[in-house]
């Protein structure tokens, strides 16, 4: 992953979002997914993946369903009830934080008024 | 090109090597190595060696990071299962057998009791866990948080025997292991219940 800690408090919420999308998804397909729409930007590595979703997984947000997929077991991942409810609010929190910054970076331009 | 179940083998094998033995974790592990690999044309045992190479210490450091994880989630269980009302029903009904113990035959030879009760009750229950452990078979990454509960509670119940002889009371005495008993109890029942959604996942 970039060595950034903004990108770094915001991989759950990546995770999340990428989940609510995609109904289930495995981990190599999660870092392939956000590779292809960063456009090779962003790049998750299994170090920072994994344990974001154990994690998840850990806190009642994701749910577990496994495969055998190609002669191994393929461990998917999908949002729970609780898990959808806080997507909206933590995409709502990053929302706000993206316009707050914007305001902050570049005082000038009002992102309301960008599109 | 598709990974052979031989190839999946040589990636399991590849990661004991480094040092991640939980199942659980393997399996994912495994899982995002053989895609990984499956996007490469060529020698499958050039590219894993190159991979194993390449991501050593981030596989390494992601295995630490999933036992805490999952030391998090035990805990997490362990407690909630103390405050289930059968726990509550176990402290009282083994409080209430000790004190019976003692008013029947004395607290030194219900001291023993107990405590010999105490150590065959853990080593009959930890066996399944030690032959995981000892063979390193269907171990998960849930176990590990579990092994030091066992030895927290072991030091001073061996420690205390000569102290509850001589200094402690009798409500004492029956309060200490109603809490050991329950927390050893309790400990077991989380274990069977890992072991059961463990099964449950990946054995279908």
């Amino acid at each position: 992953m970039k060595n950034s800690q903004l990108y770094k408090g915001s991989l759950n919420t990546i995770i999340m979002k990428l989940l609510e999308e995609n109904g289930r998804m495995y981990g190599y397909e999660i870092t392939q997914k956000v590779k292809l729409i960063t456009k090779g930007e962003l790049n998750i590595t299994e170090g920072a993946l994994y344990p974001a979703l154990h994690k998840l997984e850990a806190d009642g947000l994701l749910d577990v369903e496994v495969e055998k997929v190609d002669n191994r077991l393929r461990k998917y991942y999908k949002l729970t009830e609780s898990g959808e409810k806080e997507t909206v609010n933590r995409l709502a929190e990053l929302e706000d934080f993206i316009k707050n910054m914007q305001s902050l970076v570049t005082p000038n331009v009002n992102p309301d008024l960008q599109y | 090109m598709k990974v052979t179940p031989e190839q999946i083998e040589l990636i399991d094998k590849a990661l004991i090597k480094i040092g991640i033995n939980y199942a659980d974790i393997r399996y994912e592990m495994t899982d995002h190595i053989a895609a990984a690999l499956e996007q490469k044309d060529g020698r499958f045992e050039h590219h894993l060696k190159g991979y194993i190479l390449q991501n050593k210490s981030e596989l390494k450091k992601t295995n630490r990071r999933f036992i805490f994880i999952a030391m998090g989630r035990a805990y997490k269980k362990f407690f909630i299962n103390m405050l289930k009302p059968w726990s509550l029903v176990i402290f009282a009904a083994v409080f209430a057998l000790s004190m019976l113990l003692i008013r029947s035959f004395g607290r030194e030879n219900a001291i023993m009791a107990l405590f010999y009760f105490f150590i065959a009750f853990n080593c009959l229950l930890s066996t399944p866990v030690i032959y995981k452990v000892l063979t390193r078979k269907n171990q998960h990454s849930l176990d590990f948080g579990f092994s030091f509960i066992n030895l927290i509670i072991l030091y001073p119940t061996i420690y205390m025997v000569d102290y509850q002889t001589t200094i402690a009371n009798d409500m004492i005495v029956a309060l200490y292991y109603a809490v050991v008993l329950l927390i050893s109890v309790i400990m077991h029942i989380t274990i069977w219940q890992f072991n059961r959604q463990f099964k449950l996942r990946y054995n279908g």
